[in-house]
């Protein structure tokens, strides 16, 4: 485009703004590399202050799709077969695939590993997690306490008698923690994958072994059941542990490296009303 | 020690590596260090918040999927640049007619320098700016703007070296009159430096 002609006495205004100016000091190149500028507009152009950093909402939105990103790649890392998660917004073909990313991201990864109900009085076993009943009649239910059959991750570690794991990228915070972890105690962890211990991509805690190892750090491993998600608390990568002992819910949010050694306990047990 | 202390202490290369190899984190504190540092390029590239915030996202995406593709030869900073400007351009060619310069009516120039006269500076730069080609825009932003060296924008922008010195002296010299700058004597404003051909 060329320029506005009718702009003239603006310019000559500008010229003024532009000395007076203790925002943008223009200064003459001293030098002669090639790229000297003799004519001040580099001066001026470096002169001008940097934008305000990345605005809130936009980290938050761009965390929440690396968040997904990252669910994905774990569950693609783990065998499972998920429909790729979102990536941007605004476009026709990309909001199909964020649709399903965001079923995907929903998915539960339930861990059953050697988590299983046991019925005492027939020897039989039950997987509770796949038996489809929401955690909440589960919980309801009245699981056998675990006994000392389950003594198999961490040494004395005592694994609960149903842990179960999901990835997702809800946003805990301290303010809304005892809100948010009812509806995690409340959500139904339907599909449940088996998660590799190694090929989680999220560590340990992904594991049902790096799982238990961290409820005992945090004084919750008599729990019979547990719900974790491995989601965000204030801002950072956390791990949210529903666990339930005796039918009492207590919530905790750690960090991803929580282990038998160090709990990084980000929020303290919170019996859920 | 944390496990996000740890990756306080690692490079931007070593997070990358990290990441390739599966670690959950790593690349969240890759977008921590340099998220605003990007944001700012969008934003200077595409003028507008909203393509910006689409076109920075799209970036931090794909370089998450593409971490392996990082060949190391450059930093990573100029790496995501690379990415982040490319995104931006895509979406500005693909909205170029719709676009157009929203903000290029001069008109209000002379009410608006009674007040905040800093503010209006860089408003009347800006537009300076919409008004060059792509190509010059582009290099005086990396170069003169974010203070990258003509090394880093060439690679950033897939142009040898001379281009980008040739494109900065002809954007600034487009920009004198735009801006009612005084002409150097010794600056050719009708006739600025021809583009060097890119290597083959």
């Amino acid at each position: 485009m060329l320029p506005d002609q009718t702009a003239e006495p603006a310019a000559e205004r500008l010229i003024t703004d532009i000395e007076v100016s203790t925002l943008i000091a223009p200064r003459k190149p001293v030098g002669s590399s090639p790229d000297d500028d003799q004519t001040g507009v580099r001066a001026l152009l470096s002169g001008l202050p940097e934008p305000d950093p990345m605005p809130a909402y936009l980290v938050e939105r761009i965390s929440a799709s690396l968040a997904a990103e990252q669910a994905q790649r774990a569950v693609l890392a783990s065998g499972a077969s998920v429909t790729p998660l979102l990536a941007t917004r605004r476009r026709p073909r990309r909001l199909l695939f964020s649709l399903a990313g965001a079923a995907a991201a929903v998915v539960l990864i339930g861990v059953l590993g050697n988590n299983l109900v046991r019925d005492s009085s027939s020897g039989g076993v039950t997987s509770a997690a796949s038996s489809g009943l929401p955690s909440a009649a589960r919980e309801s239910s009245g699981l056998a306490p675990p006994s000392s059959a389950d003594k198999s991750v961490s040494g004395d570690a005592l694994a609960p008698a149903s842990i179960q794991i999901r990835v997702s990228t809800v946003r805990y915070t301290q303010a809304t923690f005892v809100a948010q972890a009812r509806k995690l105690r409340d959500v139904a962890f339907d599909s449940p994958q088996p998660m590799a211990t190694d090929s989680s991509g999220v560590g340990p805690i992904g594991t049902t072994g790096g799982l238990t190892s961290c409820l005992n750090a945090i004084g919750a491993g008599g729990a019979q059941l547990v719900q974790a998600d491995l989601a965000f608390y204030e801002g950072q990568p956390a791990v949210i542990i529903v666990a339930t002992t005796n039918g009492v819910p207590t919530a905790y949010a750690v960090g991803r490296g929580c282990s038998q050694a160090d709990a990084s306990l980000l929020h303290q047990g919170v019996v859920l009303p | 020690m944390s496990r996000l202390d740890d990756l306080l202490e690692l490079s931007d290369r070593e997070l990358l590596s990290a990441h390739c190899a599966g670690d959950a984190d790593a690349f969240g504190e890759i977008f921590r260090r340099h998220r605003d540092r990007m944001w700012a390029v969008a934003l200077r590239t595409t003028r507008d918040p909203e393509m910006a915030a689409d076109a920075v996202q799209e970036a931090f995406i794909a370089a998450f999927r593409r971490a392996d593709s990082f060949r190391g030869d450059a930093a990573v900073t100029t790496w995501l640049h690379r990415i982040v400007v490319n995104s931006c351009l895509d979406r500005l060619r693909r909205t170029k007619p719709v676009v157009g310069l929203p903000d290029a009516d001069h008109s209000d120039l002379a009410d608006r320098h009674d007040h905040h006269h800093s503010v209006d500076v860089r408003l009347d730069v800006q537009r300076a700016l919409e008004q060059l080609p792509e190509g010059q825009r582009m290099a005086l932003v990396l170069v003169d703007m974010h203070g990258l060296s003509i090394t880093e924008a060439a690679n950033i922008l897939d142009v040898a070296e001379g281009t980008i010195k040739s494109r900065c002296a002809r954007g600034r010299a487009a920009m004198v009159p735009l801006l009612g700058l005084p002409a150097p004597a010794d600056v050719p404003l009708s006739h600025p430096p021809k583009e060097p051909m890119a290597p083959s």
